[in-house]
């Protein structure tokens, strides 16, 4: 049943006349790709969740610039120009009440907070008075470089497999009437491409005392 | 937005949370000035991509969670409704 529903999601696009990307890949003309390393805005997806292996931390990853291929995953670059910022709102008003601001410079990534933002909202400013971790960012087929704090926080920077997956090629057959249903097993058009991923790993006592939280990742730029 | 149920909270982490903050670290290079303006946001998949027409994709990439519901309730509806018909189709095979 789920599935049959997701399928209705996925021509829905089409019909409605969206970009059939899915997740968030290429999801807006502002911020479209593939591999738009002059911009860099477009992230692809979002993911939150508890450590597999410590349950007291979080874990927040934000994947951008969809579609690299290997030989364009090499030269891409995080733009020094964009704030990765996740947004946490702790008191269920849809308005973050922390965030953490990621910024790329000179090779290294940059994470300030978790920490209260100076203004909510579309505009922001970086908050410095908060935990500061740093790392460089890891080059395409090297070891990560994971920066430590000595408050538990984790960090990364660099090229990453993209883990989202999907026979985007079946689908345009179906939406185009040449086929009749996705095949099994499917083709997964996003094999063997990356994304630009910034993953932050955060002791939940950093987070506030509130049993939920809502999460959203933005990209913004100066 | 994503929702996440946590565990526990220990409080008391806290106070040394604050005292390993180190400020003098923003003096060494990094160039932390300025406004940055939002170009994309993402939390749930395919949400934009999905329930939001071409013509509005940019603008709900910049309308803040606290105000989606009242700028696109209308617009998923409408998707929603649309949908009847793929559901229905996929359903017979």
């Amino acid at each position: 049943m789920k599935k049959k529903i997701l399928l209705g999601l996925v021509a829905g696009a089409a019909t409605f006349g969206g970009i059939i990307f899915a997740a968030d890949h290429i999801d807006a003309p502002a911020v479209t790709g593939p591999g738009n390393a002059s911009l860099g805005t477009d992230i692809t997806d979002i993911y939150a969740f508890q450590s597999p292996s410590d349950n007291s931390k979080l874990v927040f990853v934000m994947n951008t610039q969809g579609l690299l291929s290997p030989s364009a995953t090499a030269s891409a670059s995080f733009p020094s120009n964009v704030m990765y910022e996740f947004n946490i709102d702790n008191t269920g008003d849809a308005v973050e009440d922390l965030v953490i601001q990621c910024l790329v410079q000179n090779g290294k990534l940059r994470v300030y907070g978790p920490v209260a933002p100076v203004t909510t909202g579309l505009t922001s400013t970086v908050k410095t008075n908060g935990p500061v971790t740093e790392t460089s960012v890891t080059a395409y087929g090297s070891n990560p470089s994971i920066g430590t704090n000595s408050n538990g926080i984790k960090i990364f920077a660099g090229p990453r497999d993209d883990p989202f997956f999907f026979d985007l090629t079946r689908f345009k057959e179906i939406i185009a009437g040449t086929q009749t249903s996705f095949r099994n097993p499917g083709v997964d058009f996003f094999a063997g491409t990356n994304v630009m991923s910034i993953v932050v790993e955060v002791p939940k006592t950093l987070l506030g005392s509130a049993t939920t939280l809502n999460v959203w990742g933005e990209t913004k730029s100066k | 937005m994503i929702q996440l149920k946590k565990i526990f909270i220990v409080p008391v982490f806290v106070s040394a949370v604050v005292m390993s903050c180190n400020k003098d670290n923003d003096s060494d290079n990094f160039d932390t000035s300025g406004t940055y303006t939002q170009n994309d946001q993402m939390a749930r998949p395919a949400i934009n991509t999905v329930f939001v027409n071409a013509a509005r994709k940019n603008e709900f990439n910049t309308t803040i969670p606290s105000m989606q519901n009242a700028a696109f309730n209308a617009q998923f509806q409408s998707v929603l409704t649309g949908f009847g018909i793929y559901y229905k189709h996929f359903e017979n095979e």
